[in-house]
């Protein structure tokens, strides 16, 4: 993705669009997942087209200018760059659940721990994070079906802050005390700094070395072809 | 040959929560240990486990007599805690992270634990679901998976601080079998408020003004006895007797705190008109509920009916349906003789009150008074008068404690609190889920003492302890994979007791 996001050739950006179209094929994701991104990517065309093609004249005059064809080309490559970074965020969002993610994040931040503990804590950070936004937003709804519960939510818009506010503060010691009961767990589980390492269940399989195997080769080749 | 451990308590103090408490733990023994809300219970459960220091005393560790000192040994190896609530003590993203956590702090191999996790999955009927998130789980599943997780890093002793008492017979059960094959192996302190627990244990301990008063084990297995022999009695009310009789027994055994007469006056709800029994005042008909609960019944006005059935099966959705906190999908629910619609739903939400479950946790109010007058203009907060006054009082909440924060009352307190803030609006059904919770016996009693004062208020009361309602309830809907399976009069539940004691409930 950093590499797609530095390209400026042509060449780069069709060998990343046969690879997109490759993985959306094998990823067997269907179609319709992409179609929100459609009328966003015609807002971006626009915008591209209309502000990087347009060229100002040189000099003193005040409103002259024109659309160039070196813009519009320009406009199109940064569009297609932009669908590629979109489709990608959106496959791999898809066939990727938000636990795996971190997960995946965790397992990568591993080797980091030999240099630094704080590597070990960070990746423990990213998973007690995925367990702890979900128990929060779960104390969240139940004060907020407390209130609900005590009469009619007001029409006032001031009203309405008011009330919010004064769910902050119970919100806020029921996130405290959660958060000291998860400090407590972590201690009589046996958790000091820098000991944390995610647990990948599965074997690595031919399917995973043939998939960094691509991963290399794509990145060496958008390293050559720019 | 393995040594024998022992955890020596001596002279613990704590504040002014522990004064003093002594007692010997040792590898393979099983202690209940008994006492009211707020008698430093838990308190006792996180000095032994190293989460606190004691002011005073010491705690030992001793392996065939030999002292252990605390920085040759790993006290959270040695010494495990099971909380009441699974879903607060998950660390793991996932079902396998969080039974291998443990496991990688001992510095085991990645590959055997890995194997590990699989079987230990296997052994709590969660294998497939290694790489799910504990959310996804059920109570039980989550509670057992917790227990498991903290087995596997194989203490000596082990804490379960009321982590039994969320959960429905049949998932206690299946709990009670993992801590049993344990046992050998590791000392067990059951710290809980239920006395039928407490007797499968091997020694009781009751904790009472910051002291420890031993029990004799015997006693506890005669209450067992007489308990079982209870259960087998037909007669509903001859149970519940005999049960009061074998508490009595037991408390005045062990010296523990005696059940309170009704102390509460009969709450004041005056400007409820008296209701026209027979007359509908709920009627699901055909409704659906996002798959989750389908229900086709009617209650009468005045008419108290016990929900019971197992976790997850929709008791709660039920509750909720009543007050509009989930709308339905198909068919119609009325409520009051008005059909419940999202233009409907705050008008009618004043005609019924939902206390939720473990509703003192969850109290938004700055103080005890402006909890239950929540939503009164200002003017009419600082107004207290004597009636509002003497409505507290009515149940069991004195003056004093109009102006505490609610956090600093005990757990019987809050609840009371709780109650009196639902009924403060006089509605005409009252959705109690599982109202005594957590509560220990003293507590239990008064909330029960108020609910059975309001005779003219239709109570629908979601329970997994059939003993609790038995007394007050007209009919018994036994509620399972979201369908009203059993409705049948609180009477005649005798006949239906294998099909409850199969689904989960405590009868």
């Amino acid at each position: 993705m950093s590499l797609l996001m530095t390209m400026t050739k042509w060449q780069g950006l069709t060998l990343t669009s046969f690879v997109l179209l490759g993985l959306v094929i094998l990823g067997r994701t269907p179609l319709r997942l992409y179609r929100s991104m459609v009328m966003i990517l015609v807002w971006m065309g626009l915008f591209y087209g209309l502000s990087a093609g347009w060229v100002w004249s040189e000099g003193n005059t005040v409103w002259q200018g024109h659309w160039s064809m070196s813009g519009l080309i320009q406009a199109a490559e940064l569009l297609w760059r932009v669908v590629l970074i979109f489709g990608m965020t959106r496959l791999y969002s898809a066939v990727t659940r938000p636990l795996e993610q971190g997960l995946g994040i965790a397992y990568f931040f591993n080797p980091l721990a030999r240099i630094t503990p704080k590597a070990s804590d960070f990746a423990l950070l990213l998973t007690l994070t995925l367990r702890f936004i979900p128990l929060i937003v779960e104390e969240a709804l139940i004060l907020w079906k407390v209130r609900l519960l005590k009469g009619e939510w007001p029409s006032s818009w001031l009203k309405r802050v008011s009330e919010g506010m004064q769910l902050i503060v119970p919100l806020l010691l029921l996130s405290l005390k959660r958060a000291e009961e998860l400090a407590e767990n972590l201690t009589a589980r046996g958790y000091c700094s820098g000991k944390y390492r995610p647990l990948i269940l599965q074997d690595r399989s031919i399917e995973d070395y043939v998939g960094v195997l691509v991963l290399v080769i794509w990145g060496v080749s958008l390293l050559v072809l720019g | 040959m393995k040594a024998r451990k022992v955890l020596k308590v001596q002279n613990i103090r704590y504040r002014d929560i522990l004064n003093g408490v002594s007692f010997d733990w040792h590898q393979g023994e099983i202690i209940a240990l008994l006492g009211a809300n707020g008698s430093g219970k838990s308190t006792l459960a996180r000095l032994l486990a190293g989460l606190l220091d004691p002011e005073d005393g010491e705690i030992q560790l001793t392996a065939n007599g030999a002292l252990c000192a605390w920085d040759t040994v790993k006290r959270w190896q040695e010494i495990g805690l099971v909380g009441q609530h699974p879903r607060r003590q998950m660390i793991g993203a996932t079902v396998a992270e969080e039974l291998s956590f443990g496991l990688m702090n001992l510095g085991q191999n990645p590959r055997w634990i890995r194997n590990k996790v699989l079987e230990l999955a296997a052994t709590i009927g969660l294998e497939g679901k290694e790489d799910q998130s504990p959310a996804t789980l059920s109570g039980g599943e989550r509670q057992r998976l917790v227990a498991v997780a903290i087995l596997a890093m194989q203490p000596s002793f082990l804490i379960l601080d009321e982590a039994l008492s969320m959960l429905d017979a049949r998932a206690q059960a299946n709990i009670l079998e993992l801590l049993f094959q344990a046992r050998p192996e590791t000392g067990q302190l059951w710290i809980t408020h239920d006395l039928e627990l407490a007797s499968k244990a091997d020694r009781l301990l009751i904790l009472q003004k910051g002291k420890i008063d031993l029990g004799d084990p015997r006693e506890a297995f005669t209450y067992a006895n007489t308990n079982t022999n209870t259960n087998t009695n037909t007669n509903t009310n001859t149970n519940t007797n005999t049960n009061t009789n074998t508490d009595n027994q037991i408390r005045s055994r062990y010296n523990t705190q005696s059940m309170p007469s009704t102390t509460v006056s009969k709450v004041s709800l005056d400007s409820v008109l008296p209701v026209e029994r027979q007359s509908t005042v709920l009627e699901w008909n055909q409704t659906n509920f996002e798959s989750r609960l389908f229900i086709n019944k009617v209650v009468k006005a005045g008419e108290f009916i016990a929900i019971v059935g197992p976790s997850g099966s929709g008791k709660t959705t039920l509750l909720e349906s009543v007050v509009g906190l989930i709308q339905s999908t198909e068919g119609q629910l009325i409520v009051c003789g008005e059909r419940l619609l999202k233009s409907t739903i705050y008008s009618l939400s004043r005609k019924a009150r939902l206390v939720l479950q473990e509703a003192g946790e969850y109290l938004i109010g700055r103080s005890v008074y402006h909890e239950i007058y929540y939503g009164d203009c200002k003017k009419s907060l600082k107004n207290k008068t004597k009636d509002r006054l003497s409505y507290l009082e009515g149940f069991g909440i004195p003056e004093r404690l109009a102006e505490v924060p609610p956090e600093r009352l005990s757990g019987g307190e809050r609840q009371k609190v709780a109650l009196a803030a639902a009924l403060r609006t006089q509605p005409e059904i009252l959705l109690l889920d599982e109202p005594l919770i957590g509560l220990d016996q003293t507590s239990r009693a008064s909330i029960q003492a108020i609910i059975s004062t309001l005779d003219d208020i239709t109570i629908l009361y979601v329970t997994h302890d059939l003993r609790e309602v038995l007394q007050e309830a007209d009919r018994i809907w036994l509620i399972e994979k979201g369908n009203v399976v059993l409705d049948c009069p609180a009477q005649s539940w005798y006949e239906h007791k294998e099909q409850l004691q199969a689904a989960g409930v405590r009868c």
